[in-house]
């Protein structure tokens, strides 16, 4: 599903160089709940953005199922996290002028295969499924930190992608949302066969995952998954 | 795609100080095209309607060949009387014909007592002269009419330089075929034409008179006078038709091949406006390109956001040029009201302009309202503003995705 060879990402050059990531290599099987852990500046979000394609790698190669990212332009890596992978960021990055079911169904614009009464169905259907289904008119601002970490979850599988990539997204919200957030999306990780891979420093929300990659200083500890 | 447009105008209006300056801005630049050109517009119509209603009339239609060979050989190119009549037959026969009348220009020598000086004679049909000078001021006496046949009209510089005064007679002697002709005429009034060159020199002289002085009753050019100045194409096109068709050897010159100096004002100014076009949209683009560029910046997390979720560099760019387009399209309303506001206000109060080269008197101005140029004006703003927009475009599609997230 996801394979990771040498991994290796810089940051500036010569002298104001900085090594984010130095030679990871990981393989994360379909259907898998894996938290990458690690403190900050291990080069958690550096490794996600690299997944998703929203960062080339400084050397090595990233294949998401099967297919190598650095063979694919611009419009095709684009293509594929519109079908294949799903965001979620540490601060929802919800479009503030838009409701939670306008957020929801933005992305689900440009694929053209899905009728406008599908794109409305998947909509409600991903809204209910994670709790909002009588707050679909809110904005962003009319929503609580926890609702608005919902809507981008919803917003990223509405698409029905084969993986979701989540950068630290308790982050913002309490223990309590924090963690509630987390079972949401185990729960659709069971429901759909869905892979999720997020980060996370906090030990509570690392012990729901199935697996945990370690990063320490661009490094990973174990090497593979626990 | 509708929800796609509501993302747009609702993102031209997420900080609406910020909208509100860009309109002002478009809206500014677009109501000082309509303004500018609305007032140069209005100094055209007024030269035009001066040459058409002071001098050329509409058309004029004189022998195939007058215009090039005239004055190598004048007596040449010369209508006799019965073609005359055919000819005044058919021009009135079209419906948007007002009124069509004879002339004969020659020249010679006046006298008013002691003094005397060279004129340039327009022999005119005296009740046909006043609707052919609507926009001839008579400073002195009375207007021609039907019944004056040895009265004339001089141009206001021709009446100082012979010192004369309505009622005085006026000799007027000319040189035809080596001949020494004189006619003894009335003065009855003192005219101004507006062009300084046509006052000093001109007098208007009664057919009748000028036969007297000619003798040979043929007539020059008949000039004929439209309803409406736009249909002067398609009337010149039906008379060329109606006389081939009656075999008539005539040839047809407009209004505005005859009038140079309307011409070369038009061709002057005419270039000064696309100078001020010019400006308007670089300030435009300036001013613009800077709000836009400031919008993009302060929405680059959420641009790449999209990156993020499956969005083509081309769709971000679209959005975002239609978010220019509608501020563009609203600033161009906002200054096509406001421009149409001010010119009907600026209208009504009248713009006083000095005499302008060439001419002899002030006069009073307006801003025209004309449709093309609103249009134009209207287009430009849209333009500029999405012109603007391009390059703040181009920057936020090509950053790196996950850079500018890292930077939010």
């Amino acid at each position: 599903m996801i394979r990771l060879d040498e991994i290796r990402q810089t940051y500036g050059s010569d002298r104001s160089a900085c090594a984010a990531l130095r030679g990871i290599t990981l393989e994360i099987r379909q259907g898998t709940f894996t938290a990458l852990a690690g403190p900050s500046g291990s080069g958690k979000t550096s490794l996600l953005n690299i997944i998703g394609g929203l960062d080339t790698p400084s050397a090595g190669t990233v294949s998401i199922e099967g297919r190598n990212l650095a063979s694919l332009n611009e419009a095709e890596i684009s293509d594929l996290r519109l079908r294949r992978i799903g965001f979620v960021f540490q601060d929802f990055n919800l479009v503030p002028v838009l409701s939670a079911v306008e957020n929801v169904e933005f992305p689900l614009l440009f694929r053209r295969e899905i009728t406008t009464a599908e794109r409305r169905s998947r909509v409600a259907t991903m809204l209910d499924q994670v709790g909002l289904a009588g707050k679909g008119s809110r904005r962003p601002n009319e929503l609580s930190g926890g609702e608005r970490q919902r809507v981008a979850l919803a917003r990223a599988l509405a698409g029905e992608p084969a993986i979701v990539l989540a950068d630290e997204p308790t982050a913002n919200l309490d223990q309590e949302t924090g963690t509630a957030i987390i079972e949401l999306m185990r729960s659709l990780n069971r429901q759909q066969g869905v892979t999720f891979l997020y980060a996370s420093h906090d030990p509570q929300l690392i012990g729901l995952a199935d697996t945990v990659l370690r990063l320490r200083d661009g490094r990973l500890d174990t090497g593979l998954a626990e | 795609m509708i929800l796609f447009l509501r993302l747009a105008l609702r993102n031209v209006f997420r900080n609406r100080t910020r909208t509100a300056v860009a309109l002002l801005a478009i809206a500014a630049g677009c109501a000082a095209l309509i303004l500018n050109t609305g007032i140069v517009f209005n100094i055209f119509r007024e030269l035009r309607e001066d040459a058409i209603r002071g001098r050329y009339g509409h058309l004029q239609i004189y022998r195939q060949g007058y215009s090039q060979h005239h004055l190598e050989d004048p007596e040449h190119y010369l209508i006799p009387p019965e073609e005359t009549q055919r000819i005044l037959s058919l021009v009135r026969a079209n419906a948007r014909v007002v009124r069509a009348t004879r002339r004969r220009e020659f020249s010679g020598l006046a006298s008013i007592g002691d003094r005397d000086a060279p004129f340039l004679g327009v022999g005119v049909e005296p009740e046909d002269d006043a609707e052919f000078s609507r926009h001839t001021i008579l400073r002195a006496g009375r207007p021609l009419s039907g019944g004056d046949s040895s009265a004339v009209l001089a141009g206001l510089g021709l009446a100082q330089k012979l010192n004369g005064q309505p009622g005085d007679e006026i000799s007027l002697m000319t040189i035809e075929g080596g001949t020494l002709n004189a006619v003894q005429v009335r003065l009855q009034g003192i005219f101004e034409g507006g062009f300084k060159e046509y006052d000093d020199w001109t007098l208007k002289v009664p057919l009748q008179v000028v036969d007297q002085l000619l003798m040979d009753g043929q007539t020059e050019q008949i000039v004929v006078l439209l309803a409406r100045t736009e249909d002067t194409p398609q009337v010149r096109a039906e008379l060329e038709a109606s006389f081939q068709r009656q075999g008539l050897n005539l040839e047809i010159r407009s209004w505005n091949e005859l009038a140079l100096f309307h011409n070369q004002v038009v061709s002057l100014f005419g270039r000064e406006l696309n100078v001020i076009r010019l400006i308007v949209a670089v300030i435009v683009i300036l001013g613009i390109g800077n709000t836009i560029g400031m919008s993009i910046v302060e929405r680059r997390v959420e641009l790449a956001t999209f990156r993020a979720l499956g969005m083509r560099p081309r769709a971000v760019a679209s959005l975002l040029m239609t978010e220019a387009l509608i501020t563009g399209l609203m600033g161009a309303i906002l200054g096509v009201l406001l421009g149409i506001g001010l010119a009907v206000v600026v209208t009504k109060v009248g713009i006083s302009y000095p005499t302008p080269p060439g001419s002899t008197r002030p006069f009073l101005g307006g801003v025209d309202i004309v449709p093309g140029a609103v249009a134009a004006a209207a287009i430009l703003s849209v333009g500029a503003t999405i012109i603007a927009a391009v390059f703040p475009i181009c920057r936020a599609i090509w950053r790196p995705v996950g850079s500018a997230l890292r930077r939010g």
